[in-house]
């Protein structure tokens, strides 16, 4: 048994190039890679952090970005406890890309959690806010109201700006979630890492009601 | 599309009915041999991964592996059509680098399709819709190699263009994240217009295109042949894997899509493209199961995060050592696996 309390998946998705591998490497490594390689299919990486005096270990899974990789990467949605859409502030195109992700995340997400009675914590980020924008703060707010996400942020990899505290507030938020649902006692998570979840009924999804 | 049992089951039929799984492999050769510690291996705290296209590639070449060399090329350049005897049992130590442009196009059978290069011209003259991709892709492929790490540098142009002229050339692959790694490697040893050339043979007659096709399909129905030939010959990984909930799609699928070119060594990609281009798809399966077997006494002592930890960052590094990207060609070519269902 390994020593943390509980274990969340967060899956990062967005359109390519616009920064989630730089993210996740940030927060996880603390570094900022010159050159960062596309990432083909998935990419995993761990890391854990104290929340209220409880270990909270967070698995990252980091997904592809074009657009045809999605029929490998929505399988990593419903295992999700978190999804992170990522745009690129300094792009309008990554932006006018996340009704489509939106779309995905409410197909391949949504319904898997709705059992449970507690929807995937979803978050928007717009990262590169180091660079001129091309997408106005309050115009991504008013998206994030307005599709329910609950949790927004702009974030720089390349400064560290926000990452720490990105990941912190899901966790935050993910413990309390888990806290509430268990009546205030808390337990471990139980997660299978399978993302068979045809195959394997008992899934993480249980972790919230065990 | 998911990975439900059902629809691999319901690929089995159609593919999988020429797949006879190795019975011929001597169990009693299960133990490869041991690699060499890689240098700053014992660095474990080191989690950097390589980046794409490091490391050198020696050019050296004993005068008896050169002559053998000259002896089979001279025959093979009397007959394009049939390649000479002795050819395999010279592809399968690894082509010396510097005969490797030719090997390449010789064993792929794509030397002066003059047609095709001409093709190529006028399709580097088109507008793609992937510009913006190709684009931000070849920025950032083989950033460990001199020839493509400057932005604007020749090599990059070379690979913008090579992946432009195929996205228009295959409409219906386009432009697939994955295949800048592999163009690149090719475009290390030949001019452009006969990368193009090969890179057309290896998408279409090796059957890599399919990969990319109908929501990877084909690539799922190769992750569960992965998963069943590593069954079948290192069962004790293959159940660790299974207890711990690994599966194949979490860290091959830059095995297949890319050949092995986005995270290993450039000597190993080459060797690996040497039998690739040799044999097709099934030297994917073979160095995939060579990796398995070289790594297996430390992979099963590694729990879920561990073992993907390994794949992403510790596998490729230890084959920086040359000796040990030998030992890895040498298992992979020993892996018998007689069919692999469609050709």
């Amino acid at each position: 048994m390994e020593d943390y309390k509980y274990l969340f998946k967060i899956v990062l998705i967005g359109n390519a190039g616009v920064g989630k591998t730089c993210l996740v490497r940030r927060f996880a490594q603390g570094v900022f890679p010159n050159v960062q390689g596309a990432t083909i299919g998935v990419d995993f990486m761990i890391k854990s952090l104290m929340v209220n005096d409880v270990k909270v270990k967070l698995q990252i899974w980091d997904t592809a970005g074009q657009e045809r990789f999605r029929s490998i990467t929505q399988s990593y949605y419903r295992s999700a406890h978190c999804l992170i859409l990522v745009y690129d502030v300094f792009s309008q195109c990554s932006f006018d890309s996340l009704p489509q992700w939106c779309r995905d995340i409410d197909q391949y997400a949504g319904a898997a959690i709705a059992g449970n009675g507690r929807n995937v914590l979803k978050v928007l980020v717009g990262n590169k806010c180091d660079k001129d924008r091309e997408v106005p703060l309050h115009i991504a707010e008013q998206f994030a109201h307005n599709n329910n996400f609950d949790l927004f942020m702009e974030t720089s990899a390349l400064e560290a700006e926000n990452v720490e505290k990105l990941f912190r507030e899901i966790a935050e938020i993910l413990v309390s979630r888990n806290q509430e649902s268990n009546g205030g006692t808390m337990s471990r998570s139980i997660t299978s890492n399978s993302f068979n979840q045809s195959s394997k009924p008992s899934n993480c999804f249980n972790c919230f009601s065990n | 599309m998911s990975y439900s049992h059902s629809l691999i089951f319901e690929l089995i039929p159609n593919h999988l009915v020429n797949l006879n799984f190795p019975s011929a492999f001597d169990k009693s050769k299960a133990d490869p041999p041991s690699l060499v510690a890689a240098p700053e291996e014992e660095d474990s705290d080191n989690d950097e991964p390589l980046l794409s296209g490091s490391g050198e590639v020696s050019k050296e070449c004993s005068e008896v592996e050169l002559q053998g060399w000259a002896d089979v090329l001279a025959k093979w350049r009397k007959d394009l059509n049939q390649r000479p005897k002795g050819l395999a049992e010279l592809v399968k130590r690894g082509v010396p680098e510097a005969l490797r442009g030719e090997v390449w196009q010789l064993l792929a059978c794509c030397q002066d399709d003059l047609a095709l290069m001409e093709e190529y011209r006028v399709l580097i003259t088109k507008e793609t819709p992937f510009e913006l991709f190709i684009r931000k892709d070849t920025n950032r492929t083989f950033p460990a190699n001199e020839y493509f790490k400057e932005s604007g540098s020749s090599g990059q142009d070379s690979l913008y263009r090579l992946c432009k002229a195929y996205s228009i050339y295959d409409q219906e692959i386009g432009y697939c994240q994955g295949l800048t790694f592999m163009t690149a490697a090719l475009l290390l040893h030949m001019p452009e217009e006969q990368a193009f050339c090969l890179l057309v043979k290896i998408m279409n007659q090796y059957g890599v295109r399919n990969l990319f096709r109908s929501g990877f399909e084909e690539l799922q129905l190769r992750f569960y042949q992965l998963e069943r030939i590593m069954e079948d010959f290192i069962p004790d990984l293959h159940q660790h894997f299974v207890a711990s909930g690994i599966e194949a799609h979490m860290y091959a699928s830059q095995w297949f899509l890319t050949l092995f070119s986005a995270k290993f060594p450039l000597h190993v990609v080459f060797y690996i493209l040497d039998l690739f281009l040799l044999q097709g798809m099934e030297t994917i399966f073979q160095v995939a199961i060579a990796l398995l077997l070289l790594s297996r006494k430390e992979l099963l002592l590694l729990d879920f995060e561990g073992v993907l930890k390994h794949f992403r960052v510790h596998l490729p590094k230890r084959y920086r050592v040359e000796e040990n990207a030998r030992i890895l060609l040498q298992t992979a070519v020993n892996v018998k696996i007689k069919k692999l269902g469609p050709e």
